[in-house]
C-alpha cells in the first residue's frame, strides 16, 4: 500500500491547498491548517510557533496548562512530551518554509514515532500552508489581494478538480494576464534539451506567434531558470537577456520566477508588459512566485495520481496488476464456501517472445492489450482479469464449479488462438492455462503456486491446453524441488558420471564411435534415470554445468581409447542442449576441454536436436560454425521428429544424421516405412552426411537398415550403455 | 436504567424516567425514544419524575435498552452522584456546523476536574457537516476530552430528527453533556464490514462527493460492481435501501474508514457519502453480513469493558449505526442485544440505532459511519 498511501498524501495536499484558498483571514487559515494536519496524522495537539511564541493552537483545552515542552519541540527539544490529560505524546516539528522561523508542531498520544510517510506529509502540509499564507501576508492593498486570491483560487480549483495538466497550466498563464494587466505570459518547462513552452497566454493579437521561438537559449525565463531565482526588470530592452523580436514589438517590463518540482528547478514562469508606463514591483514579484508555486503543485499532483493508479494497474494493459489480484484473491478465499468455490486460472502465453523479438516491443505491447481485451470479453463483469507482467495473465472466477471454469478456460484458449493483425502481419499466439481452486481459508500464495504448477504442466505437455491442478502435482512438485537441490549438490561432488553406448558399422559390426550419456548416482535413491533429471536440468538451467561436466568426462575418456590396428580410434558424441547452445561460453568451453584433454577435435561429435537449432537459428548457426571451425563434428540427433526439413541441413555445418528410433521401428513395420528410411539415407548420401540409426534392437531392423544403405547403428542389439571402465568392449 | 414500550408518550416518559432514577442523587438523565412520540408530552412525563435533573436525548431508529429495539419504546439511563455533569445545546447546525460545535462545547465549560471525562453529543446528523461540528467542539474542549455520541434518527425515514434538552424539543441542533468521573471510562469503535471489491483509486472527489473511481464515473462503478438492479440510480428510495448495506471505505492509517453512501446524482454520475473521501485514496466497496455485524458489536463491548482494567462496569452506552441494523434484520437485532447483554451482565445498557456515530478518542477525526461505538463507565 506504500505507493497508494504516498499518493494519497499528495492528494491531501491538493485538497488542503484548496481548503486554505477559501480562507481570506490569516488566523482562520492557520487554524484550519493545523486542524487538517491533525486529522491527516491522527494527532491530538498542533501548534504554530513563530519567534518562539505560540501563534495558533488546536487541541489544547481551556484548562490545559501552557505546554512549554511543546514549544521547546520547535526549538529542537525532546520529542516525547508529557501533555497534561493526554499523557506521553510523541511530537514532531517542521519548519513552515525553508528558512523562516515559523514552525508547525504536532503531538500524538502514545510513544509511537511518526512514520517516514507521515513526516513527508507533514512537511508537505507545512509547505502548502506557507504557500497559502504568502499571498495573505504580502499583499497590502485589499483590492489587489482579493484579485490575487480569486485567481489563485481559480488555479487551485482547477488542480483540485483534477483538470488535465495543460488546462491547469493555461489557467495559470491566463490568471497572470488578469492580475498584472500584462499582454503576455509564458510558462517554460525543461524538456531534455532546453526550455520548451508549456503554456502561453497573450492579449496581443498579431499575425506572428507571440513568442519568436520555442527554444530560448537566452531569455528572462532561461535566466530565472538558470539562477533558480526570480528576475525582474522595468527596462527590458536594455537587458542582455532581452529577445530582439520582443523588443521590436515594444516589450518594456518583464519578470520571471523559477518553477520547481520536488525541490528541483524545472522551468520558469514569465510575464511581459508592452505598456510604456508599466512597472513591476517587489510585491508583483512575490505574486508571480505564488503562481509559480501553483504550477509546482499541479505538476506534482498530476505525476502522483498517475503513480497511484500504477499501484494497482498494469501500465501496458490497464488491467489490475499482481498486487490488486492478490488482494482480490484474499477476499475470495475468505468468502469461499464448500458449495461455492473460487478458481484461479493462470495463463502463460506461448510464442509471445517471438512476437516481441521479431515485431518489436511496441507491437508486443499492442498484442498484450488486444489479448487483455479479448480475455476480458470472455469474462463476467465480476470476474477479475489481471496481468502479472511479461506474458502472464491471471483470472479469478468466484461462485462457480470446476466444470464451468474448465469451459471458460477452453473458451479463453480458443479466443487467444484466433490470429491477431499486428504491423500488417497475421500473428498467432497460444496459451497454457493452469487452474487451481481457492478453497476457504487457503493461503493465497499456495493457490497461485498450484495454478502455476498446473500451468507448467500444460506447457510441458506442449502448450495450447489447460490443466487442472491435482494434489499429486504438488507431490511431484515437492519431489522436483528436492531433486533440484540434490542435483545442485551432485554437481559439486562426483555423483554425475558418463556411460558410453557404442555406435557400430552395420556392415562389419566394428566399433565406429560411442555416445556419452549422463547418469546420476544418487546417494540414497541409487542411479537416477536420465529421463527424470535431464528435463529438470533443462528447466533449471543446470543443464549447462551438467553438459559441461559430460563434455569434459567424455573427452577425458575418449582420449584413452585405443584405435584398432589400421583404423582411427573411435570418436565420442556428446549431447548439446538448447540452453548450452545459447550459452555464450560454449565455444570457449569446448576449446578449453579439447586443450585440457588433448583429444583430437575430429574425434568429438556434438549432437543437437532439430528443435534446439530452430529455437534460435541466427545464434545457433554462428556458434555451430565456430565449433565446426575448430574441427569438431556435428550431428543432428533424433532426426525426423522435429521440423524434418532437409533444407536446414544445407545451411548448418552438419556431418552426421542420427535417424530417430521411430523410423527404425517403422522401417520393418511397413513397406512405406522402409521406403521412408530409404529416402532419408539417400538424401544423407546426396548431402555427404553420415547416417546413424538409433534404437536398433532387432536383427531384422539391422538387416533393413543395411539394405536401405544406412552405414551405422546404435542400440541394444549391439550394446547397452556401459561404464567407462568397460569401454571399449572387447 | 429504565424503559417503556407504552405507545402513549406521557406515561412512557414517566415509566422510563422512573426506572432510570432508581439510584440516589441523580445528576443526568439521557433519554432515547423511538421516532414518532409526541416529545412534548413525553418530556413532560420525564420531568414530572425528575424535577431539577438535567435531561438530554434524541429521537432514534430504535432504542437499545433492556430489550432489543423492535418497536416503539423509550430507553432512559440515569447518571448519579459519582458524575460531575454539565449540559448544553446549540442550534444552527446546517448553516454553521463549526460554530454550533463551538457553542455547544462552550456551554459545557468549565469542564469537570475529575480524573476522567467525556462529552456526550447527540446531533442532528441530517443537518450539516458533522465532522466540521466536531472540529468546532474539539477546538473548545481540546484533546483531553473524548467526544462520544451519535446522530439522532427518524426510524429510517431520513427526513428529520429531534433532539431535546430539558423540556425543549430541538431540531438542527446538538445537545451535549460533559460527564466527569473518577472511575474509568473506556471507548471502543468497530464496524464489522469487509472489503468486497478490488482496490480502487479515488481519482476524482470533492469533500463528501465522489466523482470518479479508477477514472470511471463513481456511480457507474458502484452500480456495476455491486450488480445493482437496473434503474436504481433513478429511484432515490430504492438506491437508499440498496446503499445502506453497501458502504465505501477508504484506507486510513492502515484501517478502513467506512463511508455510508447517502445518495447518487444520476446526471453527474457521482456518489454522495456521509464523510470525506479524499482524492488519491485507495477505496473499497464493503459488504457485511449479520455475523460480521454481530462480531463487531461483541468486539466493541468486550474491548470497552476490558479496558476498564478490572473495575466493575457500571453502565455501557452504545451508539450503533442504523445501517448495521439494516444488515442485521429483526432477528439480528435480537441476537445483537443478546450478545451485548452477555458482555454487560447486570450493569446498565443503553443506546440507540444512530445516523452516524461520534467517537473522537485520538486525533481530531470523530465522526463515523456504519460503526458501533461502545462506552464503558467503571
Amino acid at each position: 500500500m506504500g505507493a497508494a498511501s504516498g499518493s494519497w498524501s499528495t492528494s491531501q495536499l491538493v485538497e488542503f491547498l484548496a481548503l486554505l484558498a477559501e480562507e481570506t483571514d490569516e488566523t482562520a487559515a492557520m487554524r484550519a491548517a493545523v486542524e487538517r494536519v491533525l486529522e491527516a496524522l491522527d494527532a491530538a495537539v498542533g501548534l504554530l510557533v513563530a519567534g518562539g511564541r505560540m501563534v495558533t493552537a488546536v487541541g489544547l483545552g481551556p484548562d490545559t496548562e501552557p505546554v512549554d515542552d511543546l514549544l521547546a519541540v520547535a526549538r529542537g527539544g525532546p520529542d516525547l512530551v508529557d501533555v497534561p490529560g493526554l499523557g506521553k505524546c510523541r511530537a514532531a516539528t517542521v519548519r513552515l518554509d525553508g528558512a523562516g522561523a515559523a514552525h508547525l508542531v504536532v503531538a500524538r498520544a502514545g510513544a509511537d514515532h511518526f512514520s517516514a510517510d507521515e513526516m513527508l506529509l507533514l512537511r508537505g502540509m507545512a509547505w502548502v500552508l506557507h504557500l497559502a499564507l504568502r499571498p495573505l501576508r504580502t499583499l497590502g492593498e485589499l483590492n489587489q489581494r482579493q484579485r490575487v486570491l480569486d485567481e489563485v483560487g481559480r488555479v487551485q480549483h482547477a488542480i483540485a478538480q483534477r483538470a488535465a495538466l495543460p488546462e491547469v497550466l493555461d489557467t495559470v498563464t491566463e490568471s497572470l494576464l488578469g492580475i498584472f494587466g500584462t499582454e503576455l505570459s509564458v510558462l517554460y518547462l525543461a524538456d531534455g534539451d532546453g526550455l520548451g513552452i508549456a503554456s502561453v497566454s497573450a492579449t496581443v493579437v498579431t499575425t506572428q506567434s507571440p513568442m519568436p521561438t520555442l527554444k530560448l537559449e537566452a531569455s528572462i525565463g532561461a535566466t530565472a531558470y538558470q539562477l533558480d531565482a526570480p528576475v525582474r526588470t522595468n527596462d527590458y530592452p536594455a537587458q542582455p537577456y532581452a529577445v530582439p523580436q520582443l523588443v521590436e514589438r515594444g516589450a518594456r517590463a518583464a519578470m520571471a520566477a523559477p518553477v520547481h518540482e520536488n525541490g528541483a528547478v524545472v522551468g520558469s514562469l514569465v510575464v511581459v508588459s508592452f505598456r510604456a508606463d508599466h512597472t513591476f514591483t517587489e510585491a508583483d514579484e512575490r505574486t508571480l512566485l505564488t503562481f509559480a508555486d501553483q504550477v509546482s503543485v499541479a505538476m506534482s499532483d498530476a505525476r502522483t495520481l498517475a503513480t497511484a493508479q500504477h499501484a494497482f494497474r498494469d501500465p501496458v494493459t490497464g488491467l489490475p496488476n499482481r498486487m490488486a489480484f492478490l488482494q482480490r484473491l484474499e477476499r475470495a478465499v475468505s468468502r469461499a464456501t464448500a458449495g461455492s468455490r473460487a478458481y484461479v486460472l493462470f495463463l502463460d502465453l506461448d510464442r509471445f517472445k517471438l512476437v516481441n523479438d521479431t515485431l518489436g516491443h511496441a507491437a508486443g505491447d499492442e498484442l498484450l492489450r488486444e489479448i487483455g481485451r479479448r480475455l476480458r470479453g470472455c469474462l463476467r463483469s465480476e470476474d477479475c482479469l489481471a496481468r502479472f507482467g511479461g506474458d502472464e495473465f491471471a483470472v479469478l472466477v468466484e461462485d462457480t464449479s470446476a466444470e464451468t471454469v474448465r469451459q471458460l478456460a477452453t473458451r479463453l484458449l480458443a479466443e487467444l488462438a484466433t490470429p491477431y493483425r499486428l504491423s500488417g502481419e497475421d500473428v498467432r499466439v497460444g496459451g497454457s492455462i493452469g487452474i487451481a481452486a481457492a478453497t476457504r481459508g487457503a493461503h493465497t500464495g499456495d493457490v497461485l503456486r498450484e495454478a502455476d504448477t498446473a500451468m507448467y504442466r500444460a506447457k510441458q505437455a506442449g502448450g495450447d491446453r489447460l490443466v487442472m491442478f491435482e494434489p499429486s502435482m504438488h507431490a511431484s512438485l515437492v519431489k522436483r524441488v528436492s531433486l533440484e537441490a540434490d542435483l545442485r549438490r551432485a554437481l559439486e561432488g562426483d555423483e554425475l558420471f558418463a556411460v558410453f553406448q557404442p555406435i557400430v558399422s552395420l556392415d562389419t559390426g566394428e566399433l565406429y564411435s560411442a555416445e556419452a550419456l549422463a547418469r546420476w548416482r544418487h546417494p540414497t535413491r541409487g542411479v537416477v534415470a536420465p529421463l527424470e533429471f535431464i528435463p529438470l536440468a533443462e528447466e533449471t538451467g543446470l543443464i549447462v554445468p551438467v553438459g559441461r561436466r559430460m563434455l569434459a568426462e567424455a573427452c577425458a575418456q575418449a582420449v584413452r581409447w585405443p584405435g584398432a590396428p589400421g583404423r582411427p580410434a573411435p570418436s565420442v558424441s556428446v549431447n548439446l542442449s538448447a540452453r548450452q547452445l545459447h550459452d555464450p561460453d560454449l565455444v570457449a568451453d569446448v576449446r578449453r576441454v579439447l586443450d585440457a584433454t588433448g583429444l583430437d577435435p575430429e574425434r568429438l561429435v556434438l549432437e543437437i536436436t532439430e528443435s534446439t537449432i530452430m529455437s534460435d537459428r541466427a545464434n545457433a548457426e554462428e556458434r555451430l560454425r565456430r565449433i565446426r571451425a575448430i574441427g569438431v563434428r556435428l550431428a543432428i540427433d533424433d532426426f525426423g521428429t522435429g521440423y524434418s526439413s532437409l533444407s536446414y541441413l544445407r545451411m548448418f555445418p552438419v556431418d552426421i544424421l542420427k535417424i530417430d528410433r521411430s523410423f527404425v521401428e517403422g522401417g520393418v513395420a511397413s513397406r512405406q516405412g522402409e521406403a521412408f528410411l530409404r529416402t532419408i539415407t539417400r538424401l544423407t548420401e546426396a548431402l555427404s552426411l553420415t547416417a546413424v540409426a538409433e534404437g536398433v534392437e532387432t536383427a531384422e531392423q539391422a538387416r533393413v537398415l543395411r539394405e536401405v544403405g544406412c552405414g551405422f547403428g546404435q542400440g541394444y542389439l549391439f550394446a547397452r550403455p556401459m561404464p567407462a571402465t568397460e569401454f571399449p568392449p572387447a | 436504567m429504565g424503559h417503556s414500550t407504552d405507545r402513549d408518550a406521557g406515561p412512557a416518559g414517566t415509566a422510563a424516567a422512573r426506572g432510570a432514577l432508581r439510584g440516589p442523587d441523580p445528576r443526568l438523565l439521557v433519554v432515547f425514544p423511538s421516532f414518532g412520540y409526541d416529545l412534548a408530552a413525553l418530556l413532560a412525563g420525564v420531568a414530572a419524575q425528575a424535577p431539577g435533573v438535567p435531561v438530554i436525548g434524541c429521537s432514534t431508529a430504535g432504542g437499545i435498552g433492556p430489550g432489543p429495539a423492535l418497536g416503539t419504546g423509550v430507553v432512559a439511563v440515569g447518571f448519579g452522584g459519582a458524575f460531575d455533569v454539565r449540559t448544553g445545546h446549540a442550534t444552527g447546525l446546517r448553516d454553521d456546523p463549526r460554530g454550533t460545535g463551538e457553542r455547544v462545547a462552550t456551554a459545557l465549560l468549565p469542564l469537570p476536574r475529575t480524573g476522567n471525562r467525556v462529552a456526550l453529543m447527540l446531533t442532528d446528523a441530517l443537518a450539516g457537516d458533522q465532522q466540521e461540528m466536531i472540529r468546532g467542539a474539539y477546538g473548545v474542549v481540546g484533546a483531553t476530552v473524548p467526544l462520544i455520541g451519535g446522530g439522532a434518527a427518524d426510524d429510517m425515514r431520513m427526513v428529520t430528527s429531534q433532539q431535546f434538552h430539558g423540556t425543549e424539543v430541538l431540531q438542527d441542533s446538538v445537545v451535549a453533556a460533559s460527564l466527569g468521573s473518577d472511575g474509568p471510562v473506556a471507548i471502543a469503535v468497530r464496524h464489522g464490514w469487509r472489503r468486497y471489491s478490488d482496490a480502487m483509486v479515488v481519482t476524482g472527489s470533492a469533500g463528501n462527493e465522489v466523482h470518479t473511481l479508477d477514472d470511471q464515473p463513481a456511480l457507474d462503478v458502484y452500480l456495476q460492481r455491486l450488480h445493482a438492479p437496473p434503474g436504481i440510480d433513478r429511484d432515490p428510495a430504492a438506491f437508499f435501501d440498496f446503499s445502506l448495506t453497501r458502504p465505501l471505505a477508504v484506507c486510513r492509517r492502515g484501517d478502513d474508514a467506512v463511508r455510508h453512501v447517502l445518495g447518487a446524482d444520476p446526471r453527474t454520475r457521482t456518489l454522495r457519502c456521509a464523510g470525506g473521501v479524499p482524492k488519491g485514496a485507495s477505496a473499497w466497496l464493503m459488504s457485511g453480513d449479520a455475523q460480521s455485524t454481530l462480531d463487531a458489536a461483541d468486539g466493541a463491548c468486550e474491548e470497552a469493558i476490558g479496558a476498564l482494567d478490572g473495575v466493575p462496569l457500571q453502565a455501557l452506552l452504545v451508539f450503533d449505526c442504523a445501517g448495521r441494523r439494516a444488515v442485521l434484520g429483526d432477528d439480528g437485532v435480537v441476537a445483537e442485544r443478546a450478545v451485548m447483554g452477555k458482555r454487560v451482565g447486570d450493569a446498565a445498557l443503553a443506546g440507540f440505532y444512530t445516523y452516524g456515530e461520534i467517537a473522537r478518542t485520538r486525533g481530531v477525526n470523530g465522526f463515523h459511519n456504519q460503526t458501533i461505538v461502545a462506552v464503558a463507565f467503571g
